[in-house]
C-alpha cells in the first residue's frame, strides 16, 4: 500500500485542516495522520487558521470550501501566494467554486477512506 | 311685368366642395361698378366660423358682406350666407334664421334659389358652382320655371374641383349656360344689359304691323312644327315671345329674324326652345277650393254612381311633373277611405315633356313644393326622405304616367273625368277650340271636366254643362252632334274644318235594321222636331226643321229661341218653361208661322221631356205638326220671275258643282274613316305593348326593391363589422398600450411599422421613427447579429430567441417572430423584448440554493458517516449501536426541525432544551433562564449536547433513578451579552462515576462547545450529582 510505501517521504510534511465540522476535521486529521502526514490543526475558523500560518511549518491544507459563516477564499488566496499547495473538502459541485479556484483539486464530502493521502501526495510531488 | 327703374338682376351662387377656387374665377372678371347682386350660398361646416367672406374680398373689387336677416340686397354688392343659418329671400331682403345643431339643412342652395325664383322671377339668376351633391338642381329648375336665368361651371376653363352638383344640374336640362366659371361675369353683363330690352320687344312681338317680326315669328312656328312636331301657332304670342327672348339672350342673338336662322341651323336650339316653351308651374292642390268643389260635384257623385266594379278611369292631359295627378290620386284615396269601399282608380298622366314625366314617376318632391298640401295629408301620403317627401306607393301606383301629346296623339277614350288645368292657357284660342272636342270626346257622357281657373270652355256649352263656375268644373252634355275633328298626324295648316253632322262612331245597337227602319220612319213620317236642353241650347235637328226655324244674323246659335221663326217664338218659350217646370208634355195649338215666302202655316207645337235620361242633363223634344196646307200671308204675296230660263240653268249647273263636291266630300270622310280605324287599332296594339312593359316594369321595380332591401342588410352588416373592428383595433392599441412589453413591428425591408409605448421608451423611439429602416437608428436595438437574425426569421419562418442583458445589468428576452399577413405569407417581423431580469435573479438565487444545499446535505451525510463510525468503535451489539446512533440522529433532526420552523434564522433556547428532555418527564426538572435567541450552529451543537447530556443522565445519572432531580439554568451576561453560560445540575443520582476516557458522549460536549463554538465546557463529576458548565460566545 502506497502509505506504507511513502510513509516516510510524508514524515516530516505538515498539512493545516481547516474544517468547521469537528467530526469531519477529526476524520480527516485521523486520516492523514494514519498515514504519516503531520496535521496541523484542525481549526473551524480562518482566524485560526491564520495564526498557525503564521506561526507553523505548513506544506500543505485541506481546505474546507466554507466554515460556519465565511468561505476559504481568501485563505487560499494567502496559500496560493505563498505557494503552499491545497486542496479543497466540499460538499459543492466543482462548477459552483470561484472561477479564480476552479482549477484547484477538489475532493468531495463524504470524504472516503483512504482517498485523501494520494491527492496530498499528488499536491506535495511526493 | 313692366320694367320698374330699380329692379335689377340678383344673382344666387351655389357652391360647396372645390368653391372657393371657383368663386375666384368667377368674381376676377367683374367690375366693380354693376348693376347686378350676388348672394353666395355654401354648404358650411356648422362648427366652424366661415372666412369666406374676407376670402371673396380679396379678389372681388365689389363690397362684400355677410348676410344679416332682413337686410336688402343693393346692386354691386357680394352678400355671403353665413355658417349655421339658411337663407332665403322675401321682397328685395334677405331673410335668415339660425340652425339648431342637431339637423343640419342639407339643400340651403335650393332653398335659397326656390325663394330667389319666387321673389325676383325674371330677375332670379342661378349659378351652379363647384361642389359634391345634387344641391340646387330643383332650385334651378324654380327658377327656370319664374323665367330667370341659369348658370352652371362646366369642365373646361378651370375645372370644378368636384363636378357632381354642376353636373346635376346641367343633366336636368334647366340651365341655360354651362360654361367655365370665368366666362360666366361676361354673360351676366350681357344678360343685365338685355334685361330692359326685353319688355320692349315683347311690345314690338304684340304689334302685328311689324311685318319682319312677323314673318321671323312664323318661321320659328315653322320650324318648331317641323322639328319638334308640335304647334305653338295657337300660344299666347307674348308668352311665345318672352321664352324666345330668353333663348336669343342665351345663344346672344339680337334679332327674331337672326334666332329664326340659327334655329333652322342648330337643331340642339329647337330642342333647348321647346322645353323652355313648355315649362310649367304646377303645385299640389293648386286652388284649394277648386279641389273642395271638385270632392264634392266629381269625386263623391263618381264613387257613388259607379258600380263598384266598373273602374273609374280619369286623365290628366299636360301632367307636367305630376303634383296634379298625385293630387287627384289623393282626393280618390280619400274618398275611398271615407266610403270604406275599395275601388279601381286609373290615372292616366300624360305630357310630351319626357324629363317632367320622369320627376313625376319618382315621385320625390322637395318640401317648398308640398306648401299647399295640409299636413294630416302630408303624414298620410308622403314619406319624409331627408329633405324630400315621397310620394306613397298605394297613390303611386293609381297614376299611369306616359308620354303623349293632347294635340297631336289621338285621345284617351271612355274616361269619368279629364283633369286639364293651366294647359290651355299656354295654347291660343284655335288650339282651345280644338281641344275641348277632344275632352269631350275622351269623357262618357255625364264625365267631369275640371280645368284651370283662368281657363273656360268658351263657346262649348253644347258639349259641356255647366256644374261649378267659379272653380270651373264641366259635365259633359250627350251631344252627338259634337264632331271630334281627330288628329291626322300631319298638322296642316291649321284652320277649322267644318262640322260634318255625322258621328262617326259605329252603332252598338245589335239591332241595325230597326234602327234604319227607325231613322226612315223619322225622316220621311215623322214631324219635324228638334231637342234642346232646358235652356233652349238645340242638341239634336230632325230633317226639314227649316220651315220653322231659320239661322239667326251674327254668330252662329244653337239657341232655339233665336232661331224660331217669326210668330212662332213667343209660344215656343212658353211651352218650353211649362214642360221644364212641370216635367209634363206642353202642347200649343193653331199656332201661326210665317215662312220665307210669307205663306202663313198653321201648326201644334208640342213639347215633351225627353225619357230615360235619370242622371244626364234632362232634355226636351219639340214637335211641329203641320194643320192644313199653306196659304198665302197677303194676296200680292206672289212676286213674278224675269228670266226663268237662264235661272234654271243656272240652278242645274250649281246643282251640278254641289254634287261633285259632295262626292269629293264623301270620299275625303270615307278615307279618314280608315285612317282613324287603323290608328285606333294602332292605339289598341300600343296599349298591349303599355301594358306588358308597365308589368315589366313593375317586376324590375320590385327586383330593385329586394335588391335594395338586399343593399340595406348588407350595409347594416358592414357597419356592424367596421364597429366590431373599431373595437378590435381599440382593444388592440389599449393591449398595446398596457402591455409593458417592447415591441416593434417590422417589414420586409426591416422598416419600422409600428411600436408599442414601452418600445418607444426602451429604444427611445418617437412616432417619426414610423416608416424608417430599423437599421438607420443607432442604440441599444441594433445590437449585433440582428440584422442576420432577423434574415433567418425571414427564411425559416421559425422563432428565434435569445437573452441579453444590458449596461444596468437588467436582462432581457428577445424574441423575433415572423410576422405572418392572412394568407400566411411572412411579410415582415416581430421583434419582442422581454424584461426578465427578476426571472434571471431567481434563476441565480436557485443556483446558490442548489449549491448550499449540496453543501449542507454532504456536510451532514459527512458528519453522519463521523458519528455512526465513532458510535460503532464504542458499542458492544448491533443493538446498542443502532440505539446510539438513532438516537443522535433524532437529536439533530430535532434541532434541524426547530431551525427550519424558525426559517433557519435562530433558535429559542428554551425551546430546544425542552425539547430534548421532555420524553424524560420535565416535573423532575429545573429549568431557568432568560429567553436567548442561539443562531442555527449554535442551536445545533446545543441541541446535540443537551441530548447527550440527557441520555447520559437517563442511563448513569440523575434521571435513571425515580427520585433524581436535574436544575438546569443559564443566562446571557458580559459585555453586551456576549457570553452565554449554561449550567447543568443533577441532584439525588446514583453515586458518579468517572467515565472511560474515550467515552464518545464526553468528547461530542467538549468538541462542539469548544472547537465548533468556540466556547468552553467544564464537566465535573461531583458525587452528588454531574455538573456541567458551558461558556459559549454568542456573538463574534
Amino acid at each position: 500500500m502506497t502509505g506504507s510505501s511513502q510513509g516516510a517521504s510524508r514524515r516530516g510534511r505538515y498539512v493545516l485542516v481547516v474544517e468547521d465540522e469537528w467530526l469531519i476535521a477529526d476524520a480527516v486529521a485521523h486520516q492523514l495522520s494514519g498515514a504519516g502526514f503531520e496535521v496541523v490543526g484542525p481549526v473551524p475558523t480562518l482566524a485560526k487558521a491564520r495564526r498557525l500560518l503564521e506561526t507553523s511549518t505548513i506544506d500543505a491544507a485541506v481546505l474546507d470550501l466554507r466554515l460556519a459563516d465565511e468561505a476559504t477564499y481568501p485563505l487560499a488566496a494567502e496559500l496560493a501566494g505563498r505557494s503552499i499547495p491545497f486542496l479543497f473538502l466540499t460538499g459543492h459541485n466543482r462548477e459552483d467554486i470561484d472561477p479564480a479556484f476552479r482549477g484547484r483539486p477538489c475532493i468531495g464530502k463524504p470524504l472516503a477512506d483512504g482517498a485523501l493521502p494520494p491527492m496530498l501526495d499528488e499536491l506535495l510531488r511526493l | 311685368m313692366s320694367s320698374e327703374p330699380q329692379r335689377f338682376p340678383i344673382v344666387g351662387i351655389g357652391a360647396s366642395a372645390g368653391g372657393i377656387q371657383a368663386l375666384e374665377s368667377f368674381f376676377r372678371p367683374f367690375p366693380a361698378e354693376c348693376g347686378l347682386a350676388f348672394v353666395i350660398v355654401t354648404h358650411l361646416s356648422p362648427e366652424r366660423e366661415s372666412l369666406l367672406h374676407e376670402i371673396v374680398a380679396r379678389y372681388s373689387a365689389m363690397p362684400v358682406a355677410v348676410a344679416q336677416d332682413g337686410l336688402r340686397v343693393e346692386p354691386g354688392n357680394i352678400y355671403v350666407m353665413p355658417q349655421n343659418a339658411i337663407l332665403w329671400i322675401e321682397s328685395g331682403a334677405l331673410r335668415m334664421r339660425g340652425l339648431n345643431a342637431v339637423h343640419r339643412e342639407r339643400k340651403p342652395i335650393d332653398i335659397f334659389f326656390a325663394a330667389l325664383a319666387k321673389d325676383q322671377g325674371e330677375y332670379a339668376v342661378g349659378v351652379i358652382l363647384s361642389g359634391g351633391d345634387g344641391d340646387g338642381t330643383l332650385g334651378v329648375k324654380a327658377i327656370k320655371e319664374r323665367g330667370g336665368l341659369t348658370l352652371a361651371q362646366t369642365a373646361d376653363g378651370t375645372r370644378p374641383r368636384h363636378p357632381a352638383m354642376p353636373d346635376s344640374a346641367i343633366s336636368s336640362g334647366l340651365i341655360d349656360f354651362a360654361t367655365p366659371a370665368e366666362e360666366m361675369g361676361e354673360k351676366l353683363v350681357a344678360f343685365e344689359r338685355g334685361l330692359g330690352m326685353l319688355d320692349s320687344m315683347i311690345k314690338a312681338g304684340l304689334d302685328e304691323t311689324d311685318r319682319e317680326l312677323q314673318q321671323a315669328k312664323e318661321a320659328i312656328y315653322a320650324i318648331l312644327r317641323e322639328q319638334a312636331s308640335h304647334d305653338f301657332s295657337g300660344y299666347k304670342t307674348r308668352t311665345f315671345l318672352r321664352r324666345v327672348r330668353r333663348r336669343m339672350q342665351v345663344v346672344q342673338v339680337d334679332t327674331m329674324a337672326a334666332y329664326a336662322t340659327r334655329l333652322s341651323e342648330d337643331r340642339a336650339e329647337v330642342r333647348n326652345l321647346f322645353r323652355d316653351l313648355l315649362i310649367s308651374v304646377t303645385n299640389f292642390f293648386r286652388d284649394p277650393g277648386a279641389y273642395e268643389s271638385l270632392e264634392a260635384l266629381v269625386v263623391r257623385p263618381l264613387f257613388e254612381s259607379r258600380a263598384p266594379e266598373d273602374p273609374i278611369r280619369v286623365w290628366v292631359p299636360g301632367c307636367a311633373t305630376g303634383e296634379e295627378a298625385y293630387s287627384l290620386a289623393i282626393l280618390m284615396r280619400e274618398r275611398m277611405a271615407a266610403s270604406g269601399a275599395k275601388r279601381h282608380v286609373q290615372i292616366f298622366a300624360t305630357d310630351i315633356d319626357e324629363p317632367a314625366l320622369s320627376v313625376a314617376r319618382s315621385g320625390r318632391y322637395p318640401e317648398t313644393l308640398l306648401e299647399g298640401v295640409a299636413p294630416a295629408r302630408r303624414e298620410r301620403f308622403f314619406t319624409q326622405d331627408g329633405s324630400s317627401y315621397v310620394v306613397n306607393r298605394e297613390v303611386r301606383d293609381m297614376c299611369i304616367f306616359s308620354s303623349h301629346s293632347v294635340i297631336r296623339d289621338p285621345p284617351f277614350s271612355r274616361m269619368d273625368m279629364v283633369s286639364c288645368r293651366n294647359l290651355l292657357i299656354y295654347f291660343g284660342p284655335d288650339v282651345q277650340e280644338r281641344m275641348l272636342p277632344t275632352f269631350h270626346y275622351a269623357l262618357k257622357t255625364g264625365g267631369f271636366l275640371f280645368l284651370g281657373t283662368s281657363e273656360h270652355i268658351r263657346k262649348h256649352g253644347q258639349l259641356f254643362a255647366t256644374l261649378d263656375k267659379k272653380h270651373r268644373i264641366f259635365q259633359s252634355r250627350d251631344h252627338p252632334a259634337a264632331m271630334l275633328r281627330l288628329p291626322t298626324g300631319l298638322l296642316q295648316n291649321a284652320r277649322p274644318r267644318q262640322h260634318t253632322g255625322r258621328d262617326w262612331r259605329p252603332d252598338r245597337n245589335p239591332s241595325r235594321l230597326r234602327q234604319a227602319v227607325d231613322s226612315q220612319l223619322l225622316e220621311r213620317f215623322a214631324p219635324a222636331h228638334v231637342v234642346v236642353n232646358a235652356e233652349g241650347d238645340v242638341v239634336h235637328y230632325s230633317a226639314r226643321t227649316g220651315r220653322y226655324l231659320e239661322p239667326p244674323a251674327g254668330v252662329p246659335s244653337h239657341q232655339l229661341m233665336t232661331m224660331a221663326r217669326k210668330g212662332l217664338r213667343r209660344d215656343l218659350r212658353a211651352a218650353l218653361r211649362e214642360a221644364v217646370e212641370s216635367r209634363q208634355q206642353a202642347v200649343r195649338d193653331n199656332i201661326a208661322v210665317e215662312g220665307d215666302d210669307g205663306r202663313i202655316q198653321m201648326i201644334t207645337l208640342t213639347v215633351e221631356p225627353l225619357e230615360n235620361r235619370a242622371d244626364a242633363e234632362p232634355l226636351f223634344l219639340i214637335l211641329f205638326q203641320d194643320h192644313g196646307a199653306e196659304r198665302p200671308w197677303s194676296e200680292d204675296g206672289e212676286s213674278g220671275h224675269g228670266s226663268g230660263d237662264a235661272t234654271s240653268a243656272e240652278l242645274e249647273r250649281e246643282l251640278r258643282d254641289t254634287r261633285e263636291r259632295l262626292q269629293a266630300t264623301i270620299e275625303q270622310y270615307e278615307t279618314a274613316l280608315e285612317e282613324l280605324k287603323s290608328s285606333n287599332e294602332e292605339l289598341v296594339s300600343i296599349n298591349e305593348e303599355a301594358q306588358s312593359s308597365n308589368e315589366e316594369l313593375e317586376a324590375s321595380k320590385e327586383e330593385m326593391q329586394s335588391l335594395n332591401e338586399e343593399l340595406s342588410t348588407i350595409n347594416a352588416e358592414l357597419n356592424q363589422k367596421i364597429e366590431e373592428l373599431d373595437h378590435a383595433n381599440s382593444d388592440l392599441r389599449n393591449l398595446f398600450e398596457s402591455s409593458q412589453i417592447a415591441t416593434i413591428f417590422l417589414d420586409r425591408n426591416l422598416v419600422i411599422r409600428i411600436f408599442t409605448p414601452a418600445a418607444s421608451t426602451f429604444f427611445r423611439l418617437i412616432p417619426a421613427d414610423i416608416g424608417r429602416p430599423l437599421t438607420d437608428l443607432a442604440g441599444q436595438i441594433a445590437h449585433a447579429g440582428l440584422k442576420e437574425q432577423i434574415q433567418r426569421v425571414f427564411e425559416t419562418g421559425e422563432l428565434i430567441e435569445h437573452q441579453l442583458r444590458d449596461a444596468q445589468g437588467a436582462h432581457y428576452l428577445a424574441r423575433i417572430l415572423p410576422y405572418r399577413n392572412s394568407d400566411t405569407r411572412i411579410d415582415g417581423v416581430v421583434v419582442a423584448f422581454l424584461d426578465v431580469t427578476n426571472l434571471a435573479e431567481a434563476e441565480e438565487h436557485q443556483k446558490v440554493l442548489i449549491a448550499e444545499l449540496n453543501h449542507r446535505v454532504k456536510n451532514m451525510l459527512a458528519v453522519v458517516i463521523s458519528i455512526a463510525q465513532q458510535t460503532m468503535t464504542r458499542t458492544t451489539s448491533p443493538e446498542q449501536f443502532y440505539e446510539s446512533l438513532v438516537g443522535r440522529l433524532y437529536a439533530m433532526a430535532r434541532g434541524h426541525e426547530l431551525l427550519s420552523r424558525e426559517q433557519w434564522t435562530d433558535a429559542s433556547l428554551r425551546q430546544l432544551v425542552v425539547q430534548e428532555l421532555s420524553p424524560f418527564g420535565t416535573d423532575r426538572m429545573q429549568i431557568n433562564g432568560a429567553e436567548v435567541r442561539l443562531k442555527p450552529k449554535q442551536g445545533l451543537s446545543l441541541a446535540m449536547v443537551a441530548h447527550e447530556l440527557a441520555t447520559n443522565a437517563a442511563k448513569y445519572g440523575a434521571l435513571s433513578k425515580s427520585d433524581g432531580r436535574l436544575e438546569i439554568e443559564w443566562s446571557a451576561d458580559g459585555e453586551a451579552e456576549r457570553v452565554l453560560t449554561f449550567l447543568w445540575r443533577e441532584r439525588d443520582g446514583p453515586p458518579v462515576e468517572m467515565p472511560k476516557k474515550d467515552n464518545f458522549g464526553l468528547r461530542l460536549i467538549r468538541r462542539e462547545i469548544e472547537y465548533g463554538l468556540g466556547g468552553e465546557a467544564q464537566v465535573d463529576f461531583a458525587p452528588d450529582g454531574l455538573i456541567v458548565k458551558l461558556k459559549i460566545p454568542l456573538k463574534d
